[in-house]
Formats: C-alpha cells, structure tokens, sequence
C-alpha cells in the first residue's frame, strides 16, 4: 500500500513540475509577483513530494521489500544495512529517483537561497530547474517505475551487484550525482539570463560559486572513482579511458573551462555569447551523460533499442541542443562583447588559449568515446578506440594546459610588457630547467623530462605569488607572514584559493606521470614461504586466511615485503578476493597496499590452490600515487577557499539586496 | 489497504497542490514586480569596475603590470567608473545615500570582528574618495541646467564602456563607438 503512495506522488510532483514551469515563465514575463511565488512553491513541493518518494524507496530497501522489483533485483536479506541504503542508486530506476531527488533538493536550496535576490531572474531559474526535474519525472513515472511490482513475493532478493559493495561505492556516485545535478543550476542561470534578456554581469557573478560548489563535487566524485578503481579493480591503474568515466570526465572539462572564461566575462566584458555555450554543453554532456551509462548505447548500438529510457533521454537532449540554440540566436545581438581583446601578451588572451585547450580535450574525449558507435553505425563493424588513442591525443594538450596554468596567473589583465614578463618568469623558469635537468641525468626519457619541468614551474610561479601577495600586503599592511597568507585567502580567495587547487592539479599530474613511465610489475605463483623481487623489494607469501562475513566468503593472503638493500621486513600486506553468495562467478579483489609518499607497493591476488599453499598475485610499484589522492585533498580545500563568502561579497549582496527592496 | 493508501497520497497530493496554487488565490489586484532594470545594471556595472581597479591595483603591486600601463589602464577604469556614476545619480538621486544606508546595514548585520574591519574598507575607500571627488564636479550639472548648454565643456564627462573623455553633445563615444546615455539635465 505505501508503495502505491510513492508511486502516486511522484504523479502529482510531475504536474506541479509542469505547473511551476509555466507560472515561472509566466511570472517572469509579466512580473507577476503572485505568479512567481507560486513557482518557488512548486519548487519547493516538487522537492518534499520527491523526498517522500525516495523515503518509501528507502523504506522499502530496508524492509526486504521484495515484491517491489527493484528491491528484489538489487538487495537481499543478507545484505548489510550500509549497502541497503546505497543500493538507492544500485539499479536503473533507483538511481534516476535518486537524480531526481538530489536535482530537486538543489533546485530548492537554490530558490531558498535567492528567493529576496534576482528578483527578475529567479522565475525563469525555477522554470528551467523544473524542467530537468520534469524530465526526470517523466522518465518515473511513465519508462522506470521504481515502484513496480514482481506480481508475487520473492522469499529473498538477488543481491546487489558486487562491485558496489566497497564504501567507496556508496559516497562516489553520491558526489558524481551532486557535480551532474549541481551543473543545471548555472545552466538554469544563464538560461534565465537568455530568457530574461539580463545578460550583463549579474548572472554571471551569482553563478560563480554555484558552478564551484558542483565542480568540486565532480572532481572528487572522479578522483574517489579513480581510487575505487585503484583499490578494488586490481589492474594495477586508476584511470582506463572508459566510457564510464568519460561520462563523469567530459562535463568537468567543460565546467572548468567555463569556471575560467566567466573570469574574463566579469573582468573584461568579453566572450559573453562563449560562457552561454559553455554552461550549456556541461549540462548536455552531463544529461548524455547520464544517458550513455544507462541505455547502454554505447556498448552496443542495438541495446538502445532495448533499453526503456534511451527514446526519452534521445527526446530531451534534442530538445536542450535546438531550445537553446533558437534562444541563443534570437539573444545574440544582446551578448555583443563590450571590448576587444587588448593584446596577446595578456591574461584573457592566456584565459582563452585555456578554453580551446579544455574544449579540445572535451572534443577528444568525445570523439573517442563515441567512435565505436558511429563505426557501428557506418559500418556495421564496431572498432574501439582505448586508452592510447586518449593518452597520445589528450597527454599533450595536457601538458600544454599545464603549462598555461603557470602561464596564466603571472600575467596581467589587458597587457603585460616585457619588462614585467621577465621579472614574473626569471625565478620559475630556472627552477623548471634545473628540475628538467635533474630528471634528464637520473632518468633519461623525454615526456618525464618535460612533464616534471612543467609541474615544477607551475608549482614555482604559485609559490612566487605567494610570497608576492604576502609582500605586497606587508608593506601597505605590516602583517606578520601567515597573517598576510590568511588575509589573502580572505580577501582574495578567488585568486588565492585557485592556486591552491592548482598545487593539486599539480600532484595529480606528478602521480600520473610517475604511474605512466616509472611503473614496474610482475606476474607470479608463489608456494608458501616463496618470495619474489621486484624494485628494491622483496615479497614472501605467508599464507591464505578465510573469512566468513554475512553475504561474502573473503580470502585474504598475506604477504610481507622487505627491503631489499637492509633485509628489514617494511610491512605486511593482504590482497583479498571476496566470493559473494548470490553471484560466485563475480569474485571481487581488494588490493593489498603499501602506501607511502614516494612510491606504492600494490599486490593483487588472482588465485589459489584449495589448500592455500601457493597462490598467483600481480605485482605492482607505482611511483608517486598518493600524491593523486593528495591533490584530490588540495582540490577541495582550495575550492572551499575560492567558493567561502568573505566580506566584500556580501557587501555587494547587500547592495543588491536593498537595490530590490521597493520592489517587493 | 489499497483504498487507505490511495487516500493519504491523495492528501499529500492536496496539500502540495494548495501550496503551489495558494499565492495565485489570494484577492485584489495583483502585485507588479517592479525593478529598475537600468539602475540594476548602472549599480552592476560600477560594482565590476571598482572590482577591476582593485584587480588592476594588486596586480600592479605584485609586478605583473608596470607603471606606465598601470597608470593607463587605472585612469581609463577610474573614468568609467565616474561615467557610471554620473548616470546612476541621474536615475536615481536617492542612490546618493544609498552608501551610508549601505554602510549602516552592513554594521547591523556584520559579526563584530574588529580586527577584520580595518583593511577592507581602506581599499574600497580609497577608491570610492577619489571617485567622489570627481563626482563632485559632475554633480553640479543637474544642479545648473543652463549651464548645461553653455558651459558643457567644464563638465567632464566619461564613456562608461572605455573612460574615454566625451564631448557632452556626443551620442556615441568617439574611441569606442559605445552609444553614450544623455546627460539629461532634469533628473527623472
């Protein structure tokens, strides 16, 4: 009976999502002040009607609810309570409620938070945000219904699929999910602008932090994917170029290159028509997004047919591609940038080559993700393009960006001369030529060379501004050090906050370029009491353990590692497989690690003899890896810095705040 | 059991519905959004300008621009910054004291940090007291319409797109082409 209710309501927030759109475009047109309240109302009760939904969803899931199918397809008694919650967003429909529901709940934070703001704007934002809501409605209630019945009931589940009981499993989409449905409130933003004929800076401004909050987001939803990936798939790398990823990697190269160009918007006037372009190729890449890793286009051209949503998704992105388009053409004369660019030896200009590189990247990554499907298409013959088709093309555009990313930031806003070139690049161009020559006498390959040299002038010139800013309010200020560095963060986060997330970028690229060319790894069997070498280390396999746990049989072998050169044993490491009850034939592995600054010992068990005495394990080093996961840390904190609201924004908040006050 | 289940859905259908519809039931006329979209603007865009000059300061502080281009790109950002005003102030002379309101609210609603209160406003004051000065000499055109006429060439004008100087009679700014807003000499 509950059940029914979740099904029900879901009806009534489609009609109130339809409803909301239309007093929201209505509102905005006339300003109609009771229209418009009724359009945040219908966001607010779409968002409680959705929630309710999701909480008999839930409810449910805990309570072996297995004449719902869902359940039953993607949960079992055994199941421990953690995994009950995260398989919400284990299965199809599941996880389109759970979109739903987190895309609902933003769009309400979003209207709570600016519902005395934006007063001419705000309308066509709940508009917009509805629509996506609307969508997503209609795929429940009419194409998955994650209230369907099986018609009798099961005594017990299938279980969830294995490769999503890790911990990793239950925050990685949950962050991925928040940056996809995070990028349709900038999109809502400058759809609202386009609409609403404010295409000045306003829209600009406001949606600055609303596209850093879910950009950070989508990056650590990437980068604990990769470690997922790491830590669970046990094939010695963290990233592989699937389509998969892809999906989650294609909007945040967007987002990024969109996070930078409204930069240049807010400081220079320019690029107005590129930032709507921008905004609106995240949110497509992110809806084709969702789409791929669902109707399974992109395995097979023919599971599309198959699968229930794909028709849907295939209907809403043609309506986001041309929607947008007839409204950007009939805008255009409206984004006329108000200057040109000065020079090329300037900061937008720098800005912009940015923006070709990340939207060449995105192209890339595009391309190659969708080749197997129009070969299909033309040829009837699938022809896959992997990882060294995306390595050889996007590594050096990479590198290049890299590159800028040190470039960029020295250079001044409209021109910089030649004498303020050389005394911003003199320090950071020595430091990266000694590290290229460090790199060249201890490990002779070219990419390593110029890949490190890059990350050391990147990290040098971030340092310099650094101690450039701190001086600079030293001297007007008389600041002790850490003072000047706090109230740099406070005053200027944006700036300051960025190039602590580019430190992490940093890393990220210095872990990769380790795992790229230093890696080293081996394949053995080992009897007990056997070791192996690999590196400066030695392996000995000490045995096999079982561990019954409630759905899973573990096996965990245990290996220690010395060091070769003193004999001391460094660690003991346990790569483990589980064999789950419901799906023996999908063991899972769980690496065995060693992790330290330098580099990692990574052990990965493939099989066993039953009596346990001797057992085949690959074995990795991977050079420099946990500086991917440190980056990740860096990410984040700089982002918060970036996105925190310090004094002269509210400041401006206020002012517009009481600018709007006779008209309420 | 099924009837019961259709019936607490339906109720939560109502209330939802009623919540959403509510605003449009209410009686007499209906209220009219009224906001100055110019004036939004004018106040966006001078709020973007006195961002860029403190950019533009900061960055000459640190090196990344020298003296001479820092002293061109400043004047030309001051002006349009003096441009704008002129224009806020002519479409709505109220804004005059909208800073001092401004700076009362921000007091009301600020977390008394004392030791924090120091260095922003030096900045932002120092910019807004500079500006002010030259306003001050603009602020007498509505204040003398007839000299409006005879006398237009005292009266500095500034484009707001690129802070070049314009003569008052001009539609358009001669460096950018921008259309420039009439100096109207009875305020609105």
């Amino acid at each position: 009976m509950i059940f029914d209710i979740g099904h029900l309501i879901l009806m009534t927030a489609l009609v109130l999502a339809a409803f909301g759109i239309i007093a929201g475009y209505f509102g905005g047109q006339r300003r109609n002040t009771r229209l418009i309240t009724s359009s945040f109302n219908a966001v607010y009760a779409v968002a409680v009607l959705v929630a309710i939904s999701a909480g008999i969803l839930w409810y449910g899931l805990f309570t072996d609810a297995f004449q719902l199918s869902y359940v039953w397809n993607h949960s079992e008694r055994a199941l421990p309570t953690f995994y009950k919650f995260s398989a919400l967003w284990g299965g199809q429909a599941g996880s389109l409620l759970f979109w739903c529901l987190l895309l609902s709940g933003f769009s309400a934070v979003v209207a709570f938070a600016n519902r005395h703001k934006h007063q001419v704007l705000m309308p066509y934002v709940n508009a917009v945000l509805l629509t996506t809501s609307l969508f997503f409605l209609i795929l429940l209630v009419f194409a998955t219904d994650p209230f369907k019945r099986v018609g009798f009931v099961p005594p017990d589940g299938q279980g969830l699929n294995p490769l999503l009981q890790n911990y990793w499993m239950i925050i990685h989409p949950v962050m991925l999910y928040l940056g996809y449905v995070g990028m349709a409130v900038p999109f809502a933003f400058a759809v609202g602008a386009l609409l609403s004929k404010r295409l000045g800076n306003e829209w600009v401004r406001t949606v600055r932090r609303w596209t850093l909050i879910p950009w950070l987001f989508l990056s650590l939803g990437i980068i604990m994917g990769s470690q997922w990936a790491y830590m669970e798939l046990g094939w010695g790398g963290y990233w592989a170029w699937d389509p998969v990823e892809n999906a989650s990697f294609l909007p945040w190269l967007t987002g990024t290159a969109f996070l930078h160009s409204i930069i240049i918007q807010e400081q220079r006037g320019i690029l107005k028509v590129w930032n709507v372009v921008l905004i609106w190729l995240t949110y497509f890449l992110v809806i084709l997004g969702t789409f791929t890793t669902r109707s399974g286009v992109l395995e097979s051209v023919h599971s599309f047919a198959r699968s229930d949503v794909g028709p849907y998704f295939l209907g809403f992105l043609i309506i986001i591609v041309f929607g947008f388009l007839w409204l950007l053409f009939d805008r255009l004369p409206l984004l006329r940038g108000e200057h040109q660019i000065d020079s090329y030896s300037s900061r937008e200009a720098a800005f912009l080559a940015n923006n070709w590189l990340f939207t060449g990247i995105a192209f890339a990554t595009l391309w190659g993700t969708f080749f197997p499907m129009f070969s299909e298409i033309l040829t009837g013959q699938r022809i896959s393009v992997a990882a060294p088709f995306f390595n050889k093309v996007n590594g050096p555009l990479f590198l290049m960006l890299l590159l800028l990313m040190g470039v960029a930031p020295l250079l001044g806003w409209r021109h910089t001369s030649l004498s303020a070139f050389r005394k911003q690049f003199t320090i950071p161009t020595i430091i990266a030529l000694i590290t290229a020559a460090l790199v060249f006498v201890f490990a002779r390959s070219l990419y390593p060379m110029i890949g490190l040299a890059i990350c050391a002038f990147v990290t040098a010139t971030i340092v310099q501004e650094y101690v450039r800013g701190a001086m600079a309010r030293r001297v007007t200020t008389g600041e002790n050090i850490f003072i000047a560095i706090t109230r740099l963060w406070s005053r200027n986060g944006r700036r300051y906050g960025g190039y602590i997330v580019h430190i992490g970028i940093v890393m990220i690229g210095v872990a990769i370029i380790g795992n790229e060319f230093y890696q080293q790894s081996v394949s053995v069997t080992l009897a007990r009491g056997e070791t192996v070498n690999l590196g400066h280390y030695e392996l000995e396999y000490a045995g096999i353990e079982t561990d019954r746990q409630p759905n899973l049989m573990e096996f965990s072998a245990r290996l220690l590692v010395y060091d070769t050169d003193s004999g001391q044993v460094l660690d003991t490491v346990h790569p483990k497989r589980n064999i789950y009850d419901k799906t023996p034939d999908m063991p899972t592995s769980e690496v065995g690690l060693r992790m330290t600054p330098f580099e990692d010992v990574y052990v990965v068990l493939n099989g066993w003899d039953n009596s346990g005495s001797s057992a085949t394990f690959t074995i990795y080093v991977n050079p420099l890896t946990m500086w991917m996961w440190v980056g990740g840390i860096m990410i984040a904190i700089g982002t918060l810095i970036a996105a925190w609201p310090h004094a002269a924004h509210r400041r401006t908040e206020t002012v517009r705040s009481l600018v709007y006050a006779p008209g309420d | 059991m099924l009837w019961t289940g259709i019936l607490i859905a339906l109720l939560l259908s109502v209330v939802a519905i009623v919540a959403v519809v509510w605003p449009l039931l209410k009686k007499g006329p209906t209220p009219v959004l009224v906001e100055d979209d110019r004036l939004t603007e004018l106040l966006l865009r001078k709020e973007q300008v006195l961002v860029q000059i403190k950019e533009l300061e900061f960055d000459y502080r640190v090196g990344k621009l020298d003296e001479e281009d820092y002293q061109r790109f400043d004047e030309r950002l001051r002006r349009q910054a003096v441009g704008l005003i002129q224009q806020i102030e002519q479409v709505a002379p109220e804004s005059a004291g909208l800073d001092a309101t401004l700076e009362s609210e921000i007091q009301k609603r600020r977390v008394v940090k004392p030791e924090e209160s120091t260095p922003a406003p030096a900045v932002d004051a120092g910019i807004e007291a500079e500006i002010a000065s030259r306003r001050r000499v603009a602020a007498a055109v509505p204040a003398q319409p007839s000299a409006a006429n005879g006398a237009a060439e005292d009266v500095p004008r500034f484009c707001t797109e690129c802070g070049s100087r314009v003569a008052a009679q001009h539609k358009f700014c001669a460096s950018c082409g921008a259309p420039l807003a009439e100096l109207a000499t009875t305020p609105q």
